[in-house]
Order: C-alpha cells, then sequence, then structure tokens
C-alpha cells in the first residue's frame, strides 16, 4: 500500500516538473519575444525621430521647408520651397526670401523637404551649399503676358516689362521677347514658364544656367539664363540644441519649428493636480476602507465597485467629464476640468495601490501601537501610514503614468487643441499624447519625424517615472 | 451585548479559600464568557487576579489562554465578530462599561506580545512612542533611559539608542525593547502572552529574571504553554482547558497537588 502511494507520488512529482518547466519556456520565451519587439520598437521610433536634429538646424538657418506639387502631364513633381523668411537668419543673409524653391543641396537635386533634412544630416561640413530659384518670377522674366499669335492663334508669352536688375535682363533678355522654350519645355503661361524653369533646373546634376529660347524679331535665339543661384550657408548641427528647441518652443505649422513646450507644460501640470487631487482622496478612502470601516456587504460592495471602476475604458470618465464637470457645472474644457476628470479615472487604482500597501502591515506593529494606549488615528498616523507610505507612493506614481499617457479621455474634454502659449490651470491646454496624436496626423513632411521625438520625450518622462517607483519601493522595501 | 453575570455552574475556587490570601486582587473576571462569531472561546470565567503578583495562565493550544489575556486590555475589540459577556473589573470598575475608554484601559494595562513586534523606528522612539502619545512631557530621554534600564536592556543599546532601529537587535532584546515600551508608559498591570515562545532559553531566563524583578512595582499576568516556566516564575497558576478554568490555585499547589483530574493530566504530561 504505502508502496503504491510512494509511486504515485513520484510520478506526480515528474509530472509537476514537466509541466512547470513547460509553462516556464513559454514564460521565459513570451519575456524573450516581448523585450525584443519592445528594444525593436524603440529602434524603429528612434530612427523615425533621426532628421529631428537636422530640422532644427535647418530652421534655424532659415530654411523653413515645405514640398509643393507642380501638376505636369498628369503627374505630380514635387518641389521644396521656403513657407517663411526669418529675417536675420542665414538663409537670407545669403538672399533667400520666401517661396523661393531649393532645387540642389551640393550636387543633387532635392524634391522634398525630407531630402534637405537627410542631405543636411549627411553634410560632411557646416556649410550647406545651395541651389534655389528665386520664387518670385518677376525678379527672373519680369512681367510675362500671354498674347494670341495674331497670324496662328497660338498661345504665346511676351516679356511685357524687364527691370534691369533682374536676372534675365541681365542674360540678355529684352521686354518684347517671346519665350518659346526652356530648355526642351515649351511655354504656354507666365506662372508655368516659373514651373518650367523649376523642373528643369530639377533634371540639371548641377546648379547652373539653363537655355531658354527665345523670339526676337521673327528670330529665333538662345539665352543661358542662370536662374538658379547658388550659396553656401552656414549650419550649426547640435542635438543638444535641436533636443532643447524642441523642448522648448510652441506648436506650429512647420514642423521643424514645431515644439512640446505647452504639450509637456500641460502634461507636467495635469499630472500633478492629479496626484494633488488622487493622493488625499485615494489615501484617504484607502485608510477609511482597511483602518475604519467594519466589514459588512456596504464596504464589499464599495469594494467591488472601486474595483470594477478600475476597469471602466476612459472614454467613458471623458463623457463625465465633459458632461458634468465642463457643461453642468460649467467649468468649460480647461486644465482643472481635465485634472479633476483624469482623478476620477486613476482614483479606483489609487485606492486599490493603497490598500495593498496598508494590508501589508503586520496586525502585530497595530497592535503594538494599541498595547500602549494609541488611539486609532495614532495608530494609522504615526505608524501604518509612514510604512505603507512608499507602497502608496508606488502605486501613485504607476497611476500618474497611466494619466501621463492618456490621450482619449482628454480628447473628449477638448485638449485637442492648437496651443502657442503655456497653459494655466484656467486655459485651454493640450498633452503630450495628445500632440503626437495631432502630429501624427499631419500630412506634411516632418510632422511623423517629430512625433517620434515626442514619443521619446513621452517615454522618458513615463521611464523616470516609474524608476522613481521602483526606486521607493527598493529602498523602503521592508520584510516583517 | 448581556452583562448580567450568570452564575450557570457554582464558580470556581479562589485561591484564598485555600492557601496563603490572594492580597488585594487588581483584575476580577465576573462570569466571562466570549464568542468569536458563534464559536464559543471562553465560558463562564472567574478569576481574580493579585497584584503584584505573577499569574501565569496554562493549558493546551486552543483552549483561550491567549484571548482570555486579551480580554483585560480590551484588545479583542479590534478583531471583528468577538462578543462578549460577563464583567472584567479593575480596580472595581468593569473596563467593558460603555463609558469606559479603551485606549486609557490599554495605558494603564500594558501589553507584550508573543512575537517580538518592536516599531521599525530607532530604540529611542520605540520606547518614547507611548510618552508622547499620552502626552508625557518632561524629559523623555530620563524616561526612555529608565524605561529601558528596567527592561534590562539599556546596557545593551546606549550606545546606538538613535542609530539602530529595533529591528536590528536580537528576538531577546527584542522582546525586552518591547517590555521596555510598555514600561515606559508606567502601567499598573503586564500583560504577557508567551512573551518566551519565539526565543532561545538564554534569552528566556534573561526574560524570566526581568519578570521577577518586575513583580515588585508591577502586577503580571502572563500566558504560556510552557510548563516550567509557569513553575519557575508564577505565584499563581490557572489552568483553562477548552475555554474554562478548571483549575486556578498557588502555583505550588496546582503542580503538586492540583484538585482537578484534568490539571493532573495536563501537568503530567497525559494530553496537551
Amino acid at each position: 500500500m504505502s508502496a503504491q502511494t510512494l509511486h504515485i507520488e513520484r510520478r506526480q512529482l515528474v509530472w509537476r516538473k514537466t509541466k512547470s518547466t513547460f509553462f516556464g519556456s513559454i514564460t521565459f520565451s513570451t519575456i524573450l519575444i516581448s523585450l525584443a519587439l519592445l528594444v525593436a520598437l524603440i529602434v524603429y521610433i528612434l530612427i523615425n525621430a533621426r532628421p529631428l536634429m537636422a530640422m532644427r538646424a535647418a530652421s534655424r538657418a532659415g530654411l523653413v521647408l515645405s514640398t509643393m506639387v507642380i501638376q505636369w502631364d498628369a503627374k505630380n513633381l514635387p518641389y521644396v520651397i521656403i513657407t517663411d523668411f526669418i529675417p536675420e537668419s542665414a538663409a537670407a543673409r545669403a538672399g533667400i526670401s520666401e517661396f523661393d524653391a531649393i532645387i540642389h543641396i551640393g550636387p543633387e537635386s532635392v524634391y522634398r523637404s525630407a531630402q534637405v533634412w537627410e542631405a543636411i544630416a549627411r553634410l560632411p561640413s557646416d556649410a550647406l551649399p545651395i541651389g534655389w530659384i528665386s520664387g518670385d518670377p518677376s525678379k527672373i522674366f519680369g512681367d510675362l503676358l500671354p498674347q494670341m499669335d495674331p497670324q496662328t492663334g497660338a498661345l504665346r508669352v511676351v516679356i511685357d516689362y524687364l527691370p534691369e536688375e533682374s536676372l534675365g535682363f541681365q542674360a540678355g533678355l529684352r521686354p518684347g521677347d517671346i519665350v518659346t522654350h526652356i530648355e526642351d519645355i515649351p511655354v504656354t503661361g507666365a506662372r508655368q514658364a516659373w514651373e518650367a524653369l523649376i523642373v528643369a533646373a530639377q533634371r540639371r546634376a548641377q546648379p547652373g544656367p539653363l537655355t531658354v529660347q527665345i523670339e526676337r524679331d521673327g528670330e529665333l535665339f538662345t539665352i543661358a539664363l542662370p536662374a538658379e543661384q547658388t550659396a553656401q550657408i552656414p549650419i550649426q548641427r547640435s542635438w543638444w540644441r535641436a533636443i532643447w528647441d524642441f523642448l522648448t518652443s510652441y506648436d506650429s505649422n512647420s514642423p521643424e519649428k514645431a515644439g512640446l513646450a505647452s504639450a509637456i507644460v500641460g502634461s507636467l501640470y495635469l499630472v500633478g493636480l492629479t496626484a494633488l487631487f488622487a493622493l488625499p482622496l485615494g489615501v484617504g478612502a484607502a485608510i477609511y476602507l482597511e483602518e475604519y470601516a467594519r466589514r459588512n456587504w456596504l464596504t464589499e460592495l464599495i469594494q467591488l465597485l472601486i474595483a470594477n471602476l478600475a476597469g471602466v475604458p476612459s472614454v467613458i470618465y471623458g463623457i463625465i467629464g465633459l458632461e458634468i464637470l465642463a457643461r453642468a457645472l460649467k467649468m468649460d474644457r480647461v486644465l482643472i476640468t481635465g485634472s479633476l476628470t483624469m482623478t476620477l479615472l486613476i482614483l479606483p487604482m489609487v485606492i486599490i495601490a493603497a490598500r495593498e500597501a496598508l494590508r501589508t502591515i503586520p496586525d502585530s506593529i497595530r497592535h503594538a501601537a494599541y498595547a500602549v494606549g494609541a488611539t486609532r488615528w495614532q495608530v494609522v498616523r504615526s505608524h501604518v501610514l509612514p510604512y505603507a507610505l512608499p507602497g502608496i507612493l508606488t502605486g501613485l506614481i504607476i497611476s500618474l503614468s497611466r494619466a501621463m499617457g492618456e490621450a482619449a479621455l482628454l480628447i473628449l474634454l477638448g485638449a485637442f487643441q492648437y496651443l502657442t502659449f503655456l497653459p494655466t490651470l484656467g486655459s485651454y491646454f493640450t498633452v503630450v499624447p495628445i500632440q503626437i496624436f495631432t502630429w501624427i496626423g499631419e500630412a506634411k513632411d516632418g510632422f511623423a519625424n517629430i512625433a517620434a521625438a515626442a514619443i521619446i520625450v513621452l517615454l522618458t518622462i513615463l521611464l523616470a517615472m516609474n524608476a522613481l517607483a521602483i526606486f521607493l519601493r527598493m529602498k523602503f522595501q521592508r520584510r516583517w | 451585548m448581556e452583562t448580567t453575570v450568570i452564575q450557570a455552574r457554582p464558580a470556581v475556587r479562589l485561591p484564598q479559600d485555600n492557601f496563603a490570601p490572594l492580597g488585594e486582587p487588581i483584575l476580577q473576571t465576573r462570569g466571562l464568557s466570549l464568542w468569536y462569531g458563534k464559536q464559543q472561546a471562553l465560558d463562564n470565567i472567574t478569576i481574580d487576579i493579585p497584584k503584584n503578583k505573577i499569574t501565569a495562565i496554562i493549558g493546551p493550544s486552543g483552549c483561550g489562554k491567549s484571548t482570555l489575556i486579551r480580554c483585560f486590555n480590551r484588545m479583542n475589540d479590534l478583531i471583528p465578530g468577538v462578543r462578549l459577556s460577563g464583567e472584567i473589573l479593575y480596580h472595581g470598575k468593569n473596563i467593558y462599561d460603555p463609558d469606559v475608554d479603551p485606549v486609557a484601559v490599554r495605558r494603564r494595562i500594558g501589553m507584550v506580545f508573543q512575537k517580538p513586534n518592536p516599531f521599525p523606528k530607532s530604540i529611542y522612539e520605540n520606547v518614547a512612542f507611548g510618552l508622547r502619545i499620552n502626552g508625557f512631557t518632561g524629559n523623555l530621554d530620563e524616561l526612555v533611559e529608565r524605561a529601558l534600564r528596567r527592561a534590562a536592556l539599556w546596557d545593551e543599546v546606549k550606545d546606538y539608542l538613535h542609530k539602530k532601529s529595533g529591528y536590528d537587535l536580537s528576538g531577546g532584546q527584542q522582546q525586552r525593547l518591547c517590555i521596555a515600551r510598555t514600561l515606559a508608559i508606567e502601567p499598573e498591570v503586564i500583560l504577557m502572552d508567551e512573551p518566551c515562545s519565539a526565543l532561545d532559553p538564554i534569552a528566556t531566563a534573561k526574560i524570566e529574571d526581568l519578570m521577577l524583578e518586575l513583580k515588585k512595582d508591577y502586577t503580571v499576568v502572563i500566558v504560556t504553554h510552557n510548563m516550567q516556566q509557569a513553575a519557575r516564575v508564577s505565584d499563581f497558576t490557572a489552568f483553562l482547558y477548552l475555554g474554562r478554568l478548571i483549575e486556578y490555585g498557588p502555583t505550588k499547589k496546582i503542580f503538586e497537588n492540583p484538585d482537578k483530574k484534568e490539571t493532573e493530566d495536563y501537568i503530567t504530561g497525559k494530553f496537551g
């Protein structure tokens, strides 16, 4: 009988062992795979954030870019223009002004702003060789006028007026000349003539004069027009400067100039206020439930409700905040409303974490304090709460890092704002996750890159918060 | 809650019926019964605890020793679902009267627990806590030193009162620190709930010496499952079995010439 039992026990032992290694291996490989995925994700985000430095450097040098499109033979031909004139910038000093088209960086033709940033990132020295065509056609051709040929009825483009300081005059064009071709592209209109210049220049491997065919007094001439100007623009490339600029500037229509300042301040305000509201409320509720309340059906119900509230989707809280706080109580969709709503969201989590922390304090400590004549509040204040505080703070920080990354709730509360000021308690606001969401939705080149940079900023803040939580737990961990 | 005393069965004979006079009783229970929920833990206990003596409560596990001692300073109030009937008179006043503050009771009737439970604070703060919360003014250092001296711990810890946490001490030192913490607020009665069960023999001997020393100024009630300890230190011994007080009398009599068969069986190790 006993031998049989022993036999069975041995088999069970073996079975348990195989089972545990089986699950152990699955757990292990799951952890490995998730770690690998996490690393891959971060690497992917880092790669996407890489142009940030070149973008900020370009923007500081006055090259705030935008990719435009020429519709040509049912094709979209992209080109890069300067969208913002920054006086006193290196580009302005070189003579580049707003709406100028950038054709070449060094020997390369550029079609999109991303190419300019790549070129800046790869630049061997701090001077950017740039070739551009003025965005003002009158500086090249003067005023072009479409006319109908009285004999053939064909449309032709005539130079109506040409100032002497224009590039065309210096190259030999005169008023009255009919411009027929730029390189091999037929000229059919005033605006089209400028676009033909861009396309023709982009086709060339180097900046250089373009051939313009004209008809003067019935004769055809070919003129070499140096429409593309070149200059070396000094570029200061610095990651520190780029990150600082990115963190301290406001949102903008240009990704080179857009920064996270209002979003970061909004997030910090929001999280700080939320902590301020959630800590006393959550700890108070936890102390009441753990130390004061009797165990009866009511406290059981409250416990159940709190556990359920922790699982309610944040959008629901957003609707509550919008309808009750913002509208019914007329608080408007300002920062303080946002943080109160956020408090509602994380309160259940804070309460649960605080209760767990309070529960880890052994009863022997409570009894010891009671036995020397302490009241309930003295026991809580002098012993239970101080010893549970690291655990409570850890729970609070973890909950706050969820609040930090929360977007859905705040979108409902109207934190979906284009802000060019630092938010205050009573102002409209935005936060980092929503700023990321906004930027990712932008079509313009470069917004995806600064969204990636913003993700890294957000991850860094969250990592710092979690590191603080881990530090608190490690430092004050106590075995009873 | 019932507070009427109903003597359902004849009260256990009190020590003065047999031997030397009890002296002035400081704690008296009258028909004390206690239930944890529906389970009865104490059944009609009537016992007088004499002043400035050591009274040991012995009995097998689960007989209600700890429950009884915890009634004396209302520690059972902290356990949910406890129901109690009968009276506990302290200087003739029922400590379970509605006008009695349990905090005041615990202030005068201190307790030392089975497992040493110092606060995770410095040695000084461990002793000073009771003084602080009870509003002692004056020289705290002096009071802390006196308590530690009385607990025979002063010489061992005087050099690092503020540096070491109560948790840095050895088990026996921790238990003496807990005794010092109890002594600091000058209670009249010290309840000890198996104070040596977690300690080695040398530490146990120290605590026992300490108890004999404390007897001069305090009344000590000790719960123990160690019969030798009860025989060594106590003046009176109560034997509890299944929630009932079987026999109570001078220790010498209980151990040498018990009246009841259960007592004799337990003392001689037939069960327990």
